[in-house]
Protein backbone atom coordinates (compact mmCIF):
# COMPACT_ATOMS: atom_id res chain seq x y z
CA UNK A 1 0.00 0.00 0.00
CA UNK A 2 1.05 3.58 -0.55
CA UNK A 3 2.22 5.51 2.65
CA UNK A 4 -1.15 6.74 4.25
CA UNK A 5 -2.77 10.20 4.26
CA UNK A 6 -3.08 11.32 7.61
CA UNK A 7 -4.93 14.19 8.75
CA UNK A 8 -4.35 15.39 12.28
CA UNK A 9 -7.13 17.90 14.03
CA UNK A 10 -5.28 19.78 16.59
CA UNK A 11 -1.73 20.73 16.63
CA UNK A 12 -1.55 20.48 21.06
CA UNK A 13 1.48 18.50 22.18
CA UNK A 14 -0.42 14.60 21.11
CA UNK A 15 -1.07 16.58 18.05
CA UNK A 16 2.19 18.33 17.25
CA UNK A 17 4.41 15.21 18.22
CA UNK A 18 2.25 12.69 16.16
CA UNK A 19 2.60 15.11 12.93
CA UNK A 20 6.41 15.23 13.72
CA UNK A 21 6.76 11.78 14.19
CA UNK A 22 4.60 10.29 11.14
CA UNK A 23 5.75 13.26 8.54
CA UNK A 24 9.87 11.87 9.71
CA UNK A 25 8.78 8.37 8.78
CA UNK A 26 7.50 9.71 5.36
CA UNK A 27 3.42 9.76 5.74
CA UNK A 28 1.92 12.31 3.96
CA UNK A 29 0.81 14.36 6.95
CA UNK A 30 -1.85 17.73 7.08
CA UNK A 31 -2.59 19.28 10.57
CA UNK A 32 -5.63 21.60 11.32
CA UNK A 33 -5.65 23.82 14.21
CA UNK A 34 -7.43 26.80 14.65
CA UNK A 35 -4.65 28.56 15.89
CA UNK A 36 -2.07 29.29 13.63
CA UNK A 37 0.56 30.11 16.55
CA UNK A 38 0.35 26.54 17.56
CA UNK A 39 1.94 25.26 14.76
CA UNK A 40 5.32 26.66 16.41
CA UNK A 41 4.76 23.27 18.16
CA UNK A 42 6.02 21.55 14.89
CA UNK A 43 9.57 20.71 13.95
CA UNK A 44 11.34 22.82 11.48
CA UNK A 45 13.60 19.65 10.87
CA UNK A 46 11.24 16.87 10.74
CA UNK A 47 8.18 18.12 9.91
CA UNK A 48 7.61 18.57 6.04
CA UNK A 49 3.35 18.17 5.73
CA UNK A 50 1.04 21.01 5.57
CA UNK A 51 -0.99 23.16 8.03
CA UNK A 52 -4.10 24.57 8.02
CA UNK A 53 -5.61 27.14 10.00
CA UNK A 54 -9.50 26.81 10.73
CA UNK A 55 -12.17 24.86 12.32
CA UNK A 56 -12.23 21.68 12.11
CA UNK A 57 -15.89 21.72 12.51
CA UNK A 58 -16.62 23.00 9.13
CA UNK A 59 -16.75 20.88 6.34
CA UNK A 60 -14.89 23.25 4.06
CA UNK A 61 -12.04 23.21 6.55
CA UNK A 62 -11.73 19.59 6.13
CA UNK A 63 -12.30 19.76 2.65
CA UNK A 64 -9.41 22.13 2.20
CA UNK A 65 -7.06 19.95 4.33
CA UNK A 66 -7.52 16.92 1.95
CA UNK A 67 -10.26 15.07 3.93
CA UNK A 68 -11.72 13.10 0.74
CA UNK A 69 -8.22 11.53 0.48
CA UNK A 70 -7.30 10.84 3.41
CA UNK A 71 -6.48 7.40 5.03
CA UNK A 72 -7.27 7.84 8.40
CA UNK A 73 -8.36 11.27 10.95
CA UNK A 74 -6.78 11.57 14.16
CA UNK A 75 -8.67 13.92 16.17
CA UNK A 76 -6.31 15.67 19.35
CA UNK A 77 -7.64 18.98 20.05
CA UNK A 78 -8.20 19.84 23.71
CA UNK A 79 -12.18 19.26 23.64
CA UNK A 80 -13.28 15.97 23.94
CA UNK A 81 -16.29 16.76 22.85
CA UNK A 82 -14.72 18.43 19.94
CA UNK A 83 -12.90 15.32 19.03
CA UNK A 84 -16.02 13.17 19.14
CA UNK A 85 -18.02 15.32 16.52
CA UNK A 86 -14.75 16.19 14.10
CA UNK A 87 -14.25 12.49 14.14
CA UNK A 88 -17.94 11.47 13.37
CA UNK A 89 -18.40 14.23 10.92
CA UNK A 90 -15.06 12.38 8.69
CA UNK A 91 -16.48 8.84 9.42
CA UNK A 92 -20.42 9.37 8.62
CA UNK A 93 -20.27 11.93 6.06
CA UNK A 94 -16.87 11.59 4.77
CA UNK A 95 -16.54 7.72 5.29
CA UNK A 96 -13.05 8.49 5.79
CA UNK A 97 -11.69 4.43 6.22
CA UNK A 98 -9.97 4.95 9.80
CA UNK A 99 -10.59 7.53 12.68
CA UNK A 100 -9.37 7.67 15.80
CA UNK A 101 -10.29 10.01 18.37
CA UNK A 102 -7.98 10.91 21.78
CA UNK A 103 -9.93 10.63 25.06
CA UNK A 104 -9.15 12.54 28.14
CA UNK A 105 -11.81 10.84 30.45
CA UNK A 106 -11.42 6.77 30.42
CA UNK A 107 -14.86 6.85 31.37
CA UNK A 108 -16.08 7.92 28.18
CA UNK A 109 -14.52 5.58 25.66
CA UNK A 110 -17.69 3.33 25.76
CA UNK A 111 -19.84 6.20 24.08
CA UNK A 112 -16.63 6.63 21.35
CA UNK A 113 -17.14 2.52 20.89
CA UNK A 114 -20.80 2.54 20.44
CA UNK A 115 -20.34 5.17 17.99
CA UNK A 116 -17.88 3.23 16.23
CA UNK A 117 -14.86 5.48 16.86
CA UNK A 118 -11.66 4.25 17.47
CA UNK A 119 -9.85 6.05 21.15
CA UNK A 120 -6.51 6.64 22.28
CA UNK A 121 -6.86 7.29 25.98
CA UNK A 122 -3.35 8.48 26.89
CA UNK A 123 -4.00 7.88 30.76
CA UNK A 124 -4.59 4.68 30.20
CA UNK A 125 -2.31 3.85 27.43
CA UNK A 126 0.85 5.37 30.64
CA UNK A 127 -1.16 3.35 32.93
CA UNK A 128 -0.72 0.06 30.69
CA UNK A 129 3.04 1.02 30.24
CA UNK A 130 3.16 1.84 34.13
CA UNK A 131 1.84 -1.27 35.13
CA UNK A 132 4.42 -3.03 32.60
CA UNK A 133 7.41 -1.29 34.33
CA UNK A 134 6.27 -2.49 37.62
CA UNK A 135 5.80 -6.17 36.88
CA UNK A 136 8.94 -5.91 35.07
CA UNK A 137 10.92 -4.60 38.26
CA UNK A 138 8.85 -7.07 40.27
CA UNK A 139 9.99 -9.99 38.22
CA UNK A 140 13.67 -8.91 37.75
CA UNK A 141 13.15 -9.21 42.10
CA UNK A 142 13.28 -5.40 43.13
CA UNK A 143 10.05 -6.51 44.88
CA UNK A 144 9.42 -6.62 48.39
CA UNK A 145 11.70 -4.40 50.09
CA UNK B 1 -43.71 14.80 29.95
CA UNK B 2 -40.19 14.40 31.54
CA UNK B 3 -37.77 17.07 29.71
CA UNK B 4 -34.13 17.39 30.60
CA UNK B 5 -32.78 20.67 29.68
CA UNK B 6 -28.68 21.37 29.58
CA UNK B 7 -27.59 24.74 29.18
CA UNK B 8 -26.56 27.92 30.76
CA UNK B 9 -27.99 31.59 31.81
CA UNK B 10 -31.22 32.99 31.58
CA UNK B 11 -31.57 31.22 27.91
CA UNK B 12 -31.98 28.11 30.32
CA UNK B 13 -34.45 29.85 33.15
CA UNK B 14 -36.65 31.23 30.48
CA UNK B 15 -36.91 27.68 28.57
CA UNK B 16 -37.41 26.28 32.09
CA UNK B 17 -40.27 28.23 32.75
CA UNK B 18 -42.13 27.92 29.26
CA UNK B 19 -41.41 24.10 29.82
CA UNK B 20 -42.97 24.05 33.50
CA UNK B 21 -45.55 26.75 32.96
CA UNK B 22 -46.57 23.71 30.30
CA UNK B 23 -47.07 21.05 33.25
CA UNK B 24 -44.30 19.47 31.88
CA UNK B 25 -41.49 17.77 34.55
CA UNK B 26 -38.34 19.50 33.91
CA UNK B 27 -34.54 19.08 35.40
CA UNK B 28 -31.69 21.47 34.58
CA UNK B 29 -28.47 20.35 33.98
CA UNK B 30 -25.65 23.24 34.60
CA UNK B 31 -22.07 22.83 34.18
CA UNK B 32 -21.33 25.97 36.35
CA UNK B 33 -22.03 25.79 40.21
CA UNK B 34 -22.73 29.22 41.09
CA UNK B 35 -25.36 29.23 38.22
CA UNK B 36 -26.37 26.27 39.04
CA UNK B 37 -27.34 27.12 42.63
CA UNK B 38 -28.96 30.65 40.99
CA UNK B 39 -30.82 28.35 39.29
CA UNK B 40 -32.03 26.31 41.73
CA UNK B 41 -32.82 29.55 43.86
CA UNK B 42 -34.68 31.06 40.62
CA UNK B 43 -37.18 27.84 39.57
CA UNK B 44 -38.38 24.97 40.95
CA UNK B 45 -36.93 22.86 38.33
CA UNK B 46 -34.85 20.00 39.73
CA UNK B 47 -30.96 21.25 39.04
CA UNK B 48 -27.94 18.95 38.41
CA UNK B 49 -24.79 20.45 38.51
CA UNK B 50 -22.38 18.73 35.87
CA UNK B 51 -21.52 18.41 32.22
CA UNK B 52 -24.51 17.33 30.51
CA UNK B 53 -22.47 15.37 27.87
CA UNK B 54 -21.19 13.26 30.87
CA UNK B 55 -23.03 9.91 31.07
CA UNK B 56 -23.30 9.86 34.54
CA UNK B 57 -24.15 13.36 34.78
CA UNK B 58 -27.03 12.69 32.59
CA UNK B 59 -27.66 9.52 34.57
CA UNK B 60 -28.33 11.35 37.97
CA UNK B 61 -30.92 13.99 35.65
CA UNK B 62 -32.49 11.07 34.92
CA UNK B 63 -32.04 10.25 31.55
CA UNK B 64 -33.26 6.80 32.02
CA UNK B 65 -36.98 7.75 32.08
CA UNK B 66 -37.04 11.15 30.16
CA UNK B 67 -38.91 11.90 27.24
CA UNK B 68 -36.96 14.54 26.25
CA UNK B 69 -33.64 15.62 26.39
CA UNK B 70 -33.12 19.36 24.83
CA UNK B 71 -29.21 20.22 24.28
CA UNK B 72 -28.95 23.94 24.50
CA UNK B 73 -25.32 25.01 25.55
CA UNK B 74 -23.69 27.99 23.76
CA UNK B 75 -21.24 24.82 22.33
CA UNK B 76 -22.34 23.12 19.02
CA UNK B 77 -20.09 20.31 19.81
CA UNK B 78 -21.30 19.58 23.62
CA UNK B 79 -24.89 20.03 21.87
CA UNK B 80 -23.99 16.62 19.63
CA UNK B 81 -22.72 14.79 22.44
CA UNK B 82 -25.06 15.27 24.73
CA UNK B 83 -27.85 14.29 22.06
CA UNK B 84 -25.91 11.37 20.80
CA UNK B 85 -25.33 10.12 24.90
CA UNK B 86 -29.07 10.34 25.66
CA UNK B 87 -29.82 8.62 22.61
CA UNK B 88 -27.19 5.93 22.53
CA UNK B 89 -26.68 5.42 26.41
CA UNK B 90 -30.17 5.97 27.63
CA UNK B 91 -32.37 5.35 24.49
CA UNK B 92 -34.08 8.53 25.15
CA UNK B 93 -37.03 9.29 22.38
CA UNK B 94 -36.14 12.29 21.46
CA UNK B 95 -32.80 14.46 21.80
CA UNK B 96 -32.63 17.96 19.92
CA UNK B 97 -30.02 20.04 19.85
CA UNK B 98 -29.50 23.86 19.08
CA UNK B 99 -26.95 25.13 16.84
CA UNK B 100 -25.27 28.01 17.44
CA UNK B 101 -23.66 28.02 14.26
CA UNK B 102 -26.56 27.35 11.10
CA UNK B 103 -24.37 25.34 9.37
CA UNK B 104 -24.39 22.49 11.91
CA UNK B 105 -28.11 21.97 11.13
CA UNK B 106 -26.68 19.91 8.34
CA UNK B 107 -24.20 18.02 9.53
CA UNK B 108 -26.32 16.95 12.59
CA UNK B 109 -28.72 16.06 10.37
CA UNK B 110 -26.48 13.74 8.49
CA UNK B 111 -24.86 12.63 12.06
CA UNK B 112 -28.57 11.65 12.47
CA UNK B 113 -29.51 14.08 15.62
CA UNK B 114 -32.32 16.68 15.40
CA UNK B 115 -31.43 19.68 15.24
CA UNK B 116 -32.93 23.50 15.18
CA UNK B 117 -30.79 27.01 14.66
CA UNK B 118 -32.50 29.63 16.60
CA UNK B 119 -30.46 32.04 14.31
CA UNK B 120 -32.36 30.85 11.31
CA UNK B 121 -35.54 30.55 12.70
CA UNK B 122 -35.38 34.16 14.22
CA UNK B 123 -33.71 35.06 10.92
CA UNK B 124 -36.54 33.48 8.23
CA UNK B 125 -39.46 35.05 10.57
CA UNK B 126 -38.03 38.30 10.95
CA UNK B 127 -37.44 38.17 6.95
CA UNK B 128 -40.91 37.23 6.30
CA UNK B 129 -42.53 39.36 8.50
CA UNK B 130 -40.28 42.45 7.06
CA UNK B 131 -40.75 41.86 3.88
CA UNK B 132 -44.67 41.11 4.10
CA UNK B 133 -47.48 41.75 5.94
CA UNK B 134 -50.31 39.99 4.58
CA UNK B 135 -47.68 36.78 6.12
CA UNK B 136 -49.46 34.64 9.10
CA UNK B 137 -48.96 31.47 10.40
CA UNK B 138 -45.47 31.21 9.41
CA UNK B 139 -44.69 27.10 10.56
CA UNK B 140 -41.39 25.57 9.93
CA UNK B 141 -41.88 22.34 9.33
CA UNK B 142 -39.11 19.08 8.52
CA UNK B 143 -36.57 20.31 10.54
CA UNK B 144 -36.92 23.89 8.92
CA UNK B 145 -36.80 22.36 5.51
CA UNK B 146 -40.04 23.19 5.19
CA UNK B 147 -42.55 26.25 5.88
CA UNK B 148 -45.89 26.53 5.77
CA UNK B 149 -47.58 29.97 5.43
CA UNK B 150 -50.91 31.48 5.07
CA UNK B 151 -50.90 34.36 2.65
CA UNK B 152 -53.73 37.17 1.80
CA UNK B 153 -53.46 38.04 -1.67
CA UNK B 154 -53.53 42.29 -2.08
CA UNK B 155 -54.02 44.74 -4.68
CA UNK B 156 -50.53 44.35 -5.64
CA UNK B 157 -51.07 40.57 -6.35
CA UNK B 158 -50.36 40.76 -10.33
CA UNK B 159 -52.51 37.28 -11.56
CA UNK B 160 -55.55 38.08 -10.24
CA UNK B 161 -58.43 36.33 -12.64
CA UNK B 162 -55.34 34.35 -14.44
CA UNK B 163 -54.70 30.86 -13.82
CA UNK B 164 -52.62 29.12 -11.36
CA UNK B 165 -50.53 27.43 -13.70
CA UNK B 166 -49.35 30.73 -15.24
CA UNK B 167 -47.82 32.42 -12.03
CA UNK B 168 -44.42 30.20 -12.71
CA UNK B 169 -44.53 28.83 -9.35
CA UNK B 170 -41.47 27.24 -8.02
CA UNK B 171 -41.32 23.60 -8.53
CA UNK B 172 -40.82 22.88 -4.33
CA UNK B 173 -43.45 25.67 -3.88
CA UNK B 174 -47.47 24.48 -3.57
CA UNK B 175 -50.74 26.18 -2.85
CA UNK B 176 -52.57 23.57 -0.75
CA UNK B 177 -55.45 25.38 -0.03
CA UNK B 178 -57.66 28.20 -1.18
CA UNK B 179 -60.24 30.06 1.35
CA UNK B 180 -62.28 32.58 -0.53
CA UNK B 181 -65.03 33.83 1.54
CA UNK B 182 -66.83 31.24 3.36
CA UNK B 183 -65.55 28.62 0.83
CA UNK B 184 -62.54 26.45 1.21
CA UNK B 185 -61.03 24.31 -2.19
CA UNK B 186 -57.91 22.94 -3.15
CA UNK B 187 -56.71 23.91 -6.24
CA UNK B 188 -55.66 22.29 -9.78
CA UNK B 189 -53.39 24.47 -12.36
CA UNK B 190 -56.79 25.65 -14.26
CA UNK B 191 -58.00 27.32 -10.50
CA UNK B 192 -58.12 31.02 -11.17
CA UNK B 193 -57.11 33.07 -8.00
CA UNK B 194 -58.67 36.09 -6.93
CA UNK B 195 -57.77 39.08 -4.83
CA UNK B 196 -58.69 38.88 -1.13
CA UNK B 197 -58.60 34.99 -1.37
CA UNK B 198 -56.41 33.35 1.89
CA UNK B 199 -54.13 30.40 0.50
CA UNK B 200 -52.06 28.38 2.18
CA UNK B 201 -48.77 27.58 0.75
CA UNK B 202 -45.81 25.04 1.33
CA UNK B 203 -42.39 25.33 0.42
CA UNK B 204 -39.18 23.95 1.07
CA UNK B 205 -37.18 26.72 2.28
CA UNK B 206 -35.28 28.09 -0.40
CA UNK B 207 -38.39 28.25 -2.73
CA UNK B 208 -40.23 30.25 -0.30
CA UNK B 209 -39.28 33.29 -0.84
CA UNK B 210 -40.05 33.41 -5.08
CA UNK B 211 -43.63 31.97 -4.34
CA UNK B 212 -44.04 34.79 -1.64
CA UNK B 213 -42.95 36.94 -3.96
CA UNK B 214 -45.25 35.93 -6.67
CA UNK B 215 -48.50 35.87 -4.67
CA UNK B 216 -47.83 39.02 -2.67
CA UNK B 217 -45.84 41.05 -5.57
CA UNK B 218 -46.37 39.68 -8.68
CA UNK B 219 -42.74 40.39 -9.55
CA UNK C 1 7.77 -8.71 23.84
CA UNK C 2 4.15 -8.38 25.79
CA UNK C 3 5.07 -8.72 29.58
CA UNK C 4 1.23 -10.19 30.70
CA UNK C 5 0.08 -8.08 34.03
CA UNK C 6 0.97 -10.38 36.52
CA UNK C 7 -1.10 -9.61 39.53
CA UNK C 8 0.72 -11.79 41.80
CA UNK C 9 4.35 -10.02 41.66
CA UNK C 10 2.77 -6.62 41.30
CA UNK C 11 1.22 -7.60 44.23
CA UNK C 12 4.41 -7.62 46.06
CA UNK C 13 4.92 -3.83 45.83
CA UNK C 14 4.84 -1.27 48.13
CA UNK C 15 4.07 1.70 45.62
CA UNK C 16 3.66 5.52 46.36
CA UNK C 17 1.59 7.75 44.30
CA UNK C 18 2.22 11.53 44.11
CA UNK C 19 -1.10 13.63 42.63
CA UNK C 20 -4.79 12.04 42.50
CA UNK C 21 -5.71 13.41 39.04
CA UNK C 22 -6.74 10.99 36.19
CA UNK C 23 -3.87 8.82 35.98
CA UNK C 24 -3.11 9.26 39.74
CA UNK C 25 -6.19 8.08 40.44
CA UNK C 26 -6.65 4.73 38.19
CA UNK C 27 -3.08 3.65 38.86
CA UNK C 28 -3.89 3.63 42.83
CA UNK C 29 -7.08 1.90 41.66
CA UNK C 30 -5.76 -0.89 39.82
CA UNK C 31 -2.59 -1.71 42.12
CA UNK C 32 -5.10 -1.40 45.03
CA UNK C 33 -7.20 -4.20 43.24
CA UNK C 34 -4.14 -5.74 42.16
CA UNK C 35 -3.28 -6.50 46.27
CA UNK C 36 0.07 -4.29 45.98
CA UNK C 37 0.26 -1.60 49.36
CA UNK C 38 -0.35 1.81 47.87
CA UNK C 39 -0.16 4.89 49.14
CA UNK C 40 -1.46 8.22 47.31
CA UNK C 41 -0.19 11.91 48.40
CA UNK C 42 -2.11 14.99 47.09
CA UNK C 43 -2.13 19.04 47.93
CA UNK C 44 -6.31 18.73 48.42
CA UNK C 45 -8.26 16.21 49.90
CA UNK C 46 -11.04 16.70 47.23
CA UNK C 47 -9.07 15.21 44.54
CA UNK C 48 -9.24 11.68 46.44
CA UNK C 49 -12.57 11.67 46.99
CA UNK C 50 -12.36 9.34 43.46
CA UNK C 51 -10.53 6.67 45.59
CA UNK C 52 -12.10 3.89 46.61
CA UNK C 53 -12.77 4.68 50.54
CA UNK C 54 -10.01 3.10 52.39
CA UNK C 55 -7.61 4.73 49.82
CA UNK C 56 -8.80 8.04 50.41
CA UNK C 57 -8.85 7.39 53.70
CA UNK C 58 -5.48 6.78 53.93
CA UNK C 59 -4.41 9.25 51.58
CA UNK C 60 -1.46 11.77 52.89
CA UNK C 61 -2.30 15.38 52.16
CA UNK C 62 0.35 17.76 52.07
CA UNK C 63 3.32 19.39 49.76
CA UNK C 64 4.86 16.30 47.98
CA UNK C 65 8.22 18.59 47.75
CA UNK C 66 8.74 18.25 51.82
CA UNK C 67 10.45 15.45 52.72
CA UNK C 68 8.33 15.07 55.82
CA UNK C 69 5.31 14.30 53.71
CA UNK C 70 6.81 12.00 51.32
CA UNK C 71 7.85 9.95 54.66
CA UNK C 72 5.04 10.05 56.46
CA UNK C 73 3.44 8.47 52.92
CA UNK C 74 5.94 5.71 53.11
CA UNK C 75 8.24 6.73 51.04
CA UNK C 76 11.02 5.10 53.03
CA UNK C 77 9.31 1.38 52.57
CA UNK C 78 8.45 1.92 48.71
CA UNK C 79 9.69 -0.32 45.91
CA UNK C 80 8.26 2.32 43.21
CA UNK C 81 7.32 6.12 43.58
CA UNK C 82 5.08 7.49 40.77
CA UNK C 83 4.92 11.31 40.31
CA UNK C 84 1.30 12.05 38.43
CA UNK C 85 0.56 15.38 39.78
CA UNK C 86 -0.77 18.17 36.91
CA UNK C 87 2.17 19.76 36.73
CA UNK C 88 5.43 18.17 35.06
CA UNK C 89 7.55 20.07 36.46
CA UNK C 90 6.77 19.07 40.04
CA UNK C 91 6.65 15.46 38.82
CA UNK C 92 10.42 15.68 38.01
CA UNK C 93 11.51 17.40 40.76
CA UNK C 94 9.60 14.72 43.21
CA UNK C 95 10.92 11.99 41.24
CA UNK C 96 14.49 13.12 41.46
CA UNK C 97 14.09 13.31 45.20
CA UNK C 98 12.72 10.01 45.66
CA UNK C 99 15.08 8.45 43.58
CA UNK C 100 18.41 10.18 45.25
CA UNK C 101 17.45 11.35 48.54
CA UNK C 102 15.14 8.10 49.41
CA UNK C 103 16.74 6.10 47.29
CA UNK C 104 13.51 4.51 45.71
CA UNK C 105 14.10 1.75 43.33
CA UNK C 106 12.02 3.09 40.34
CA UNK C 107 10.82 6.49 40.48
CA UNK C 108 8.48 7.53 37.51
CA UNK C 109 7.66 11.30 36.80
CA UNK C 110 4.99 11.97 34.39
CA UNK C 111 5.66 14.56 32.03
CA UNK C 112 2.97 15.30 29.53
CA UNK C 113 4.94 17.49 26.95
CA UNK C 114 7.23 15.89 24.78
CA UNK C 115 10.23 17.92 24.44
CA UNK C 116 10.44 18.43 28.12
CA UNK C 117 9.95 14.73 28.56
CA UNK C 118 13.76 14.47 26.40
CA UNK C 119 14.96 17.08 28.89
CA UNK C 120 14.53 15.43 31.96
CA UNK C 121 15.66 12.39 30.50
CA UNK C 122 19.00 13.80 29.96
CA UNK C 123 18.92 14.78 33.64
CA UNK C 124 18.38 10.84 34.39
CA UNK C 125 14.94 10.87 35.26
CA UNK C 126 13.30 8.54 34.13
CA UNK C 127 10.09 9.88 32.84
CA UNK C 128 6.52 8.52 31.59
CA UNK C 129 5.82 10.30 28.88
CA UNK C 130 1.78 10.44 28.30
CA UNK C 131 2.10 12.02 24.70
CA UNK C 132 4.83 9.65 23.59
CA UNK C 133 2.83 6.29 24.96
CA UNK C 134 -0.23 7.56 23.20
CA UNK C 135 1.95 8.59 19.82
CA UNK C 136 3.15 5.34 19.37
CA UNK C 137 -0.46 3.89 19.93
CA UNK C 138 -1.52 5.28 17.12
CA UNK C 139 1.76 4.77 14.92
CA UNK C 140 0.94 1.33 15.70
CA UNK C 141 -2.27 1.39 14.58
CA UNK C 142 -1.19 3.06 11.31
CA UNK C 143 1.03 0.71 10.70
CA UNK C 144 -1.64 -2.40 11.18
CA UNK C 145 -3.83 0.11 8.27
CA UNK C 146 -0.81 0.61 5.55
CA UNK C 147 0.05 -3.10 5.88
Amino acid sequence: MRTPYVLIVGCGRLGSHLANLLSAQAHRVVVIDRNEAAFARLSAESFSGFRVVGDASEPAVLRKAGIEKSDLLITATHEDNLNLMVALVAKRVFAVPHVMARVYDPARERLYHDLGVETVCPTLVAAEHFFDLLSRAAGSGGGAK
Amino acid sequence: MKAILVGAGRPLYFLAQTFRRKDHAVTLIVRDAAESSWLANQSDATVVHGDGSNDRVLEDAGARSADLVLAATANDADNLIICQQARARFAVPRAVALVNDPDNQAIFAALGVDAISPSMTVASLVEQWATCDRVTHLVPAGNGKVTISEVTLGDSFAFAGRPIAELGFPRDALIAVVMRDAETLVPRGDTKLQRGDRVLLVALAESHGLALQLLTGGG
Amino acid sequence: MDIVHSDATVSRLSVVIVGCGRLGSLAARRLYEAGSHVQVIDRSAASCGVLPPSLAAAARIGDPLLPDVLRAGGIDEADCCLAATENDTLNAAVAMMCSRLFCVGLTLACIADQPRARSYRRLGIDVLCTVELAAAKVVERIRQIAV
